[in-house]
């Protein structure tokens, strides 16, 4: 049992710096999910978790110990690779016993653990079969049983589901986050699919070019993205972003861009911090983004009208496309309205879950993001 | 109508007429090696070309292995090609684990230092390599036999290649399990490379059974001889019993036909597979 902590921790590979002054505390029996885009530096963090790279300057510690030294047979951790990475010659049972037979446990204490890994994961039956006899599915939770044997205060993935198919890799991703709750250990778990970090993560770190864009729980950072790079990242589709001016007029504030123009409510105003800025990245997820059903003449105050480019139904709801005035939008609506491409809608935005950007930091304006 | 077939069955018919003539004439010296190690010297000498002896002199066999110390010759050639074979893909193997696995300074460079002295011809190398063996006190000893063939740079290369066709997943599975280095490379490594330490095996056994040059300057003694030059000496010596050198020459590639049906399957596969993955 032990959290994990990188204390400003940096990784260089020839002069390149891959990872930048990187901290974050993850802590005990938490499920984490790093992620980012490819090339963002997941991989290259939780290798030096395993102690698989060396940190080029700061602080790795797993527990209160800095491992920064320690190799990664002596870390207590054990890790999930993309490709399996089993024992070819090794038959299934072999494959999970290994580490257990390296740190020269008794043999029936070995059986036990193999026995039991087996039991949790349903690959009883393939304990004599070679890894080459396997399914993906199957060679995936031998690799998960290799870890678990060795019973680790973390457990690391690295994409342990990507060379999986769409089904399986739904239902892996649930048996994932049953085994935490059952083991009741700490796990990070790398990836660069947003929706796999929402669905598991207990907290998700996101990262891009090797810098630490925001932390936190799937809820906080859907509602509160701190940055317009975690606003399009996470969220499917992406949030709509409307380039737009801040204007004063006395006492009350205005949004214009080229869509609409929205008066900003006092209530509204305390949640953003607006004191100096005028360039801002109007931000909306596609859910509140909401249809009036008004026709086109009684246009109220705020509303837009777009032109439909596409309806995309996945059965319970619909992402409509829509183009006002060259800008892209997308609106989700449940699919029992009969939306066509090539109609006219009339929007209005859901003030309330509005976000705003700085154009020029690309940082959020909200005062709890 | 019948055309492509019949089109496609007379290709082959054309492929293996030529397989069995290109056979036959490979074939050929040997048959008619074994035809001669059976003859008398009268038949030899006549004008008959016939395959199959008149009378069948099986006492050039015995007669032959017994006018040199054959026995002897025998075993210093299975001694001398076992070592060789087996420190040479020892050594290589393991070099080819740091050059594939590792990463260390002017590693590059290294490598290709190594690879161009295979641009070097062996002969070229004959007379320095004699000098220093001369310097170490080696000539004449089993040691001067063994030991520069102990490593190539061909079978490093070719171990290397195959070392990098593995994911390097492996090695970090293996570390993060708590191997050590060395025990990846005999509990991972060295069960996985099957088909090259097979590939590499042969070739150096079979060039090390038909050295014959640097045996020949590196040693004196009788008791060292191994079979190629045990044969040289013996023709000079038997001159013209054509049909007890052909016994002694067919004896001494017996061992080498057992052997290649022993591993004639996987031998024909690490000639075609060389270097894929299953
Ligand atoms: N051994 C290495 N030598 C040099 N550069 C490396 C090495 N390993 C990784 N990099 C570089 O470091 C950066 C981060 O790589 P990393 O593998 O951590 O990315 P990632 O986030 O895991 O991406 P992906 O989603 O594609 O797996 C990349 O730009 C990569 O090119
Ligand atoms: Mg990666």
């Amino acid at each position: 049992m032990a959290g994990v902590l990188f204390e400003a921790v940096s990784k260089y590979f020839e002069n390149v710096k891959v990872i930048d002054r990187l901290s974050f505390t993850i802590d005990d029996r938490e499920f984490v999910v790093i992620v980012g885009p490819s090339g963002c530096g997941k991989s290259t963090s939780l290798r030096m978790i395993a102690g698989l790279e060396t940190v080029s300057s700061g602080n790795v510690y797993i527990g209160d110990k800095i491992v920064n030294d320690v190799l990664p047979r002596d870390r207590d951790i054990a890790m999930v690779f993309q490709n399996y990475a089993l024992y070819p010659h090794m038959n299934v049972y072999r494959n999970m016993a290994f580490g257990l037979q390296l740190r020269k446990y008794p043999r029936e204490e070995i059986d036990r653990r193999v026995k039991r890994a087996a039991d949790i994961l349903g690959i009883n039956q393939f304990l004599d079969r070679k890894p080459k006899q396997l399914s993906g599915g199957q060679r995936q939770r031998v690799a998960v049983g290799r870890a678990i044997v060795r019973e680790p205060a973390v457990f690391l993935f690295d994409e342990p589901l990507s060379n999986l198919d769409a089904k399986l890799r739904v239902q892996m991703r649930s048996e994932i986050r049953k085994l935490h709750l059952q083991l009741n250990t700490t796990m990070i778990y790398v990836t660069h699919d947003q929706v796999e970090a929402m669905t598991m993560g207990d907290r998700i770190i996101i990262l891009k070019d090797g810098i630490l864009q925001q932390v936190g729980s799937p809820m906080q950072i859907y509602r509160n993205p701190q940055n317009l790079f975690v606003a399009g990242f996470i969220g499917s589709p992406a949030m709509n972003m409307i380039p737009g001016r801040l204007e004063r007029f006395g006492d009350s504030l205005a949004i214009k861009t080229s869509v609409c123009e929205i008066e900003i409510k006092p209530e509204i105003r305390n949640r953003f911090k607006l004191d100096s800025t005028s360039n801002v990245i109007l931000g909306i997820r596609p859910e509140d983004l909401v249809l009036t059903g008004n026709d086109d003449q009684n246009r109220a105050f705020g509303e837009l009208t777009g032109h439909v480019d596409l309806v995309e139904t996945t059965g319970a709801e619909s992402m409509v496309h829509l183009s006002v005035h060259e800008i892209e939008l997308v609106a989700r609506v449940t699919s029992y309205s009969d939306i066509r491409h090539g109609q006219t809608l009339n929007l209005v935005f859901n003030l309330a879950k509005i976000h705003l950007f700085d154009r020029d930091t690309q940082e959020s304006l909200c005062r709890d993001a | 109508m019948h055309s492509l077939a019949w089109q496609r069955r007379s290709q082959r018919m054309v492929i293996h007429l030529l397989l069995i003539l290109g056979s036959g004439a490979m074939l050929f010296p040997f048959l008619w090696m074994i035809s001669t190690s059976l003859k008398g010297p009268d038949e030899i000498l006549s004008d008959s070309l016939d395959l199959i002896p008149s009378s069948l002199h099986w006492q050039n066999y015995p007669q032959a292995w017994n006018a040199q110390p054959f026995g002897r010759y025998f075993l210093n050639t299975i001694f001398v090609a076992s070592v060789t074979v087996a420190c040479q893909l020892f050594f290589s193997s393991l070099a080819a684990y740091a050059f594939a696995f590792f990463r260390f300074p002017f590693k590059s460079f290294i490598f290709i230092a190594l690879l161009g002295t295979m641009m070097i011809p062996q002969q070229a190398l004959l007379v320095p390599d004699y000098v220093i063996l001369a310097r170490l006190h080696w000539l004449d000893t089993y040691l001067a036999l063994i030991v520069p063939w102990t490593a190539s740079v061909y079978s490093v290369f070719f171990f290397r290649q195959f070392f990098m066709t593995l994911p390097k997943d492996l090695f970090d599975a293996a570390v993060v399990d708590g191997c050590s280095y060395v025990g990846f490379y005999f509990r991972i490594l060295m069960p996985l490379s099957k088909p090259p330490l097979l590939t590499l095996g042969i070739f150096s056994f079979l060039g090390s059974w038909n050295a014959f040059i640097w045996p020949l300057i590196v040693t004196n003694s009788t008791h060292l001889r191994v079979l190629q030059v045990g044969l040289a000496y013996f023709l000079s010596e038997a001159g013209t019993e054509w049909g007890l050198l052909m016994a002694a020459s067919t004896f001494s590639i017996v061992p080498l036909v057992i052997a290649y049906f022993f591993v004639q399957k996987k031998f024909v596969q690490s000639q075609a597979m060389t270097g894929l993955k299953e």
